[in-house]
């Protein structure tokens, strides 16, 4: 009796979990494993949108779409500029490491500094990126107002020159909240009793940063630096709203440069798009991979 | 009693330099708060200059002008945008939510089967950039499943639930006491009511972050709608409204900084309310 029981339970058991979880599961079939599937068989093909599916309507091509990507000037221009963003994760990092040290070591007001950092986070990227093109305005603009009014020249934020390093200070204005709020949560719980003891020791304030704070700090840096690097490589509304659409070598993006192959100015070639979909998709996949390689050597888990 | 005094001592030599540091530490605080709070008052005070004024920028604009505002809210169907936005979000808020903590207290508590591999599995999914599957994404949803023209791609796959947040869940539930659920069990309750009438009750603050993270990205996201509505104005969310707002060839700053502030109000208006939410959210990204 007892064990037909158990026997039941576990296939009742058995039953009720594959029902909790199969919508999950049909959603990833659906939306993400076919497309997956279906985005490496189509970057070999040359379809394109206005075809139906029979098979005379497109030809498998082989690895045409992926040469011609390299051979394509914006999309490896938009690869070299998205790199280029990236430096704004590190320094960033950096910033957000010293504001939250700052907060933990003073904690009076610390809840209103951290909600005050958090605000560009949880905004649009639209209006974001409309309220810095404003900022950054070379007519009337209030950094070149600001500029104009201590007697320097104005100067093209926004222009070829300068439109990179301006997209990192957005990313990094946007981005610092996040950094802090969870480097802040990590730092608290690092034992005083460590620092204690490494003032007994004698250790100076570099000392005890790079011996007792950095590891334990470590997973979130890295957590902050992965995710942050995966995202600036798939960053596609500041640049395109910022530009009000207008594609430039300068200012490409790769996920903007897909946009527009998908979204029809270009022809439809959707099987191109889908090579560069898999050749970005693939670099920030294999990035992410020799982060975690050389994380063994610097992150410190058990603390 | 000696130890106090020990303190005492300790303060009294370190009290200039103490607080030199306190002011200055208070100081560099100050102004990151500052630089991150200006480019929104910088905004707001633009909003309401008249386009006429916008060289000579004053922080309270003489007169205020609401004309902006006027001419975003009558130019533009704004409130059908805002409207349709939220028609679109709350579907996948609520019902993929829901999605989420059904395969998350599955995960967490029932033993069954394969559990483990699909749980695994599904976890794996967060590492997908989703740049690789944009364009099939987008071939599946106008030649196979016909959804041109209509804000479906944006809804229906949200619904089904997501990784993320089905993982935060599955964190979470694995902290509540087993013992409610077992005494539960043995008056003979069954896995559903468990689910309904423990679970989600003792989870409500996990489940309201979640809620409110997902709305908010739902509620901002600007690549999914373009790709699918771009071309159809009655569709429009706010954001791409707003977007619409400027043009390749002209920037009218003090209108698009009226659109821009409309688009934030919700944002911040969630945020006073559920501040406490989006904090603990971020913490629970931090969780390993």
């Amino acid at each position: 009796m007892v064990r037909q029981g158990i026997k039941r339970k576990k296939v009742q058991d058995a039953i009720t979990g594959w029902a909790f979880v199969s919508p999950i599961m049909i959603g990833m079939l659906l939306f993400l494993a076919f497309p997956l599937t279906f985005a490496f068989i189509i970057s070999f093909s040359n379809y394109s949108l206005g075809t139906g599916f029979e098979a005379s309507n497109f030809a498998f091509i082989g690895f045409t779409n992926y040469i011609s990507a390299f051979h394509d000037e914006y999309f490896m221009q938009g690869m070299i500029n998205i790199l280029i963003t990236c430096i704004g994760v590190p320094i960033g990092l950096v910033i957000a490491l010293l504001l939250s040290s700052l907060l933990v070591s003073n904690p009076r007001f610390s809840i209103v500094f951290k909600s005050i950092y958090y605000v560009p986070t949880i905004c649009g990227a639209v209006a974001i990126t409309f309220i810095w093109s404003w900022m950054f305005s070379p007519m009337y603009g209030i950094i070149n107002t600001m500029l104009t009014d201590m007697g320097l020249e104005t100067v093209n934020f926004l222009g070829k020159d300068l439109f990179l390093p301006s997209m990192i200070t957005i990313g990094i204005w946007s981005s610092l909240g996040t950094s802090i709020l969870l480097l802040f949560a990590s730092l608290k719980g690092i034992s005083k009793s460590l620092y204690e003891a490494a003032n007994i020791d004698g250790a100076n304030f570099i000392q005890k940063f790079f011996h007792i704070t950095l590891p334990a700090v470590s997973p979130t840096v890295f957590y902050i630096l992965v995710t942050g690097i995966a995202g600036t490589f798939q960053e596609f509304t500041l640049f395109q709203v910022m530009r009000g659409g207008v594609v430039t070598m300068w200012s490409i993006t790769p996920a903007w440069w897909i946009y527009n192959y998908a979204s029809g100015g270009y022809g439809f070639n959707l099987g191109y798009a889908s090579a560069m979909g898999v050749i970005l998709g693939l670099f920030i996949l294999i990035i992410s991979a020799i982060q975690f390689i050389v994380s063994r050597l610097w992150v410190h888990y058990d603390s | 009693m000696i130890r106090d005094k020990g303190k005492a001592l300790i303060k009294k030599r370190l009290k200039p330099s103490f607080y030199v540091g306190k002011i200055v530490s208070y100081l560099i605080l100050t102004l990151l708060g500052v630089i991150i709070i200006f480019p929104f008052l910088f905004a707001l005070s633009t909003s309401f200059t008249s386009a006429d004024n916008i060289y000579d920028f004053q922080w309270i604009p003489q007169p205020i002008d609401i004309g902006n505002y006027v001419q975003f809210f009558s130019e533009n169907n704004v409130f059908q945008a805002l409207g349709l936005t939220f028609a679109y979000v709350i579907p996948v808020v609520f019902v993929g939510t829901f999605m989420s903590m059904l395969a998350a207290y599955a995960f967490a508590r029932i033993n069954f089967k394969g559990s483990k591999i699909a749980y695994y599995g599904i976890l794996a999914t967060v590492v997908v950039p989703s740049i690789i599957t944009l364009v099939p994404s987008y071939i599946l949803f106008t030649n196979v499943y016909h959804w041109t023209g209509t804000p479906l791609p944006i809804i229906i796959p949200g619904m089904f639930g997501g990784a993320l947040t089905m993982f935060f869940l599955a964190q979470y539930f694995k902290t509540l006491p087993k013992e409610l659920e077992e005494a539960a069990q043995i008056d003979g309750m069954s896995r559903v009511g468990i689910f309904l009438k423990i679970i989600i009750p003792l989870s409500i603050p996990a489940i309201i972050t979640q809620i409110i993270l997902s709305f908010n990205g739902c509620y901002n996201d600007y690549l999914g709608p373009l790709l699918y509505l771009g071309g159809n104005e009655e569709l429009y969310t706010i954001q791409l409204l707003v977007a619409s707002i400027q043009t390749a060839s002209s920037k009218p700053y003090t209108l698009m900084m009226a659109a821009a502030i409309t688009a934030l109000i919700p944002t911040f208006i969630l945020y006073i309310f559920c501040q406490k939410y989006f904090v603990e959210g971020i913490a629970m990204t931090g969780l390993k």
